[in-house]
C-alpha cells in the first residue's frame, strides 16, 4: 500500500479555517476520548503501566486487520462429499420452487399465451454443457449464405431488345 | 436472373434434415422462401443478425442458432444478405 497524496501540515499557521483543518482535531494525539475498560479500576499499583493511546490505536488497527484479511493461499480445497452434494442440491431447489410462484406473478406479463418462449427449464445444466453448435452445421452455413450471396451479386439484366423502338410513321 | 439463387437454395432443401430456407436482403425483404420458413418474419431474422454482429465488432458475422427439442433454426448473415436455415434433428 502506497500514500497517494500528502501535504505538509504546517503550512497553515495562520489559523485560518480551509479544506484541511481538521474537524475532529489531530485523531491520532492525546485527543482521542480514552475508552474506560471495566477492569480500570482493578489496577493494582506496580502492575505494568497503560500502553499508550499510540499503540492501543495501532493494535486496534491490526487487530480488526487480521480479522478481515482473507488468505487465499491457505484455503482448504472445498471437497464435498457425494451426500453433501446432494443434499445442498435438494435444499436449492427446494429455495428455488418456492420462489417460483412469486416469480412467476411477477413476470407473468413476460410471458406469452400459447407459445411462451420464457419458461423454466428445469435440467438446465444439461442444456449449458451441449456444445453450441454442431460443426458441420457451422460450415454448412458459411458455405451456403456465401454462395446465396455471391449468386444474388451475379443477378444482372439481360439485354434482349431494345426498349425504345422507332415507330415507322411516314 | 434468379435462377442461380434458386438453384442453390434448391440444392439446400435437399440438405439432410433441412425443411425450412428463408433469404432476406439486408434492408428485410424476403427475396425467397421455402418450406416451414415464414416470409413476414424475414424482418426480424434480418435484425436479429444485425444486433449478433454488434457483440463482438470486428469478429466476422456469428451464425445464431435456435434450438429447441426438436428442431433448430440456423442464421447467418453474409454481405448483407441473410440466410435462415431450419432443420430437424433426427
Amino acid at each position: 500500500m502506497g500514500c497517494c497524496c500528502s501535504t505538509d501540515k504546517d503550512s497553515n499557521q495562520n489559523g485560518e479555517t480551509n479544506e484541511r483543518t481538521h474537524l475532529l482535531g489531530n485523531p491520532v494525539s492525546n485527543n482521542t476520548p480514552i475508552q474506560r475498560t471495566p477492569y480500570d479500576g482493578l489496577r493494582y499499583p506496580g502492575s505494568v503501566p497503560k500502553p499508550t493511546d499510540e499503540q492501543s490505536a495501532l493494535n486496534k488497527i491490526l487487530q480488526q486487520t487480521a480479522t478481515n484479511v482473507i488468505d487465499v493461499a491457505a484455503l482448504d480445497s472445498h471437497n464435498l462429499e457425494q451426500h453433501e452434494y446432494v443434499e445442498r442440491a435438494r435444499q436449492y431447489i427446494q429455495k428455488a420452487q418456492a420462489a417460483q410462484p412469486v416469480l412467476q406473478s411477477k413476470y407473468s406479463k413476460l410471458i406469452l399465451s400459447k407459445n411462451s418462449v420464457l419458461k423454466d427449464v428445469p435440467a438446465i445444466d444439461n442444456l449449458l454443457i451441449d456444445s453450441p453448435i454442431c460443426v458441420m452445421d457451422y460450415h454448412m452455413m458459411i458455405k451456403n449464405s456465401a454462395k446465396i450471396s455471391k449468386a444474388l451479386n451475379d443477378i444482372h439484366i439481360e439485354h434482349k431488345e431494345d426498349l425504345v423502338v422507332p415507330f415507322a410513321i411516314p | 436472373m434468379d435462377k442461380e439463387v434458386q438453384k442453390c437454395v434448391d440444392e439446400l432443401m435437399t440438405s439432410a434434415g433441412v425443411v425450412g430456407v428463408l433469404c432476406a436482403d439486408k434492408r428485410g425483404m424476403c427475396l425467397t422462401s421455402q418450406g416451414v420458413a415464414n416470409p413476414d418474419y424475414s424482418g426480424s431474422l434480418t435484425s436479429l443478425t444485425q444486433l449478433a454482429a454488434t457483440i463482438e465488432p470486428g469478429k466476422g458475422d456469428p451464425v445464431i442458432l435456435f434450438e429447441n427439442h426438436g428442431s433448430q433454426c440456423l442464421i447467418h448473415q453474409n454481405a448483407g444478405m441473410t440466410l435462415a436455415v431450419y432443420k430437424t434433428n433426427g
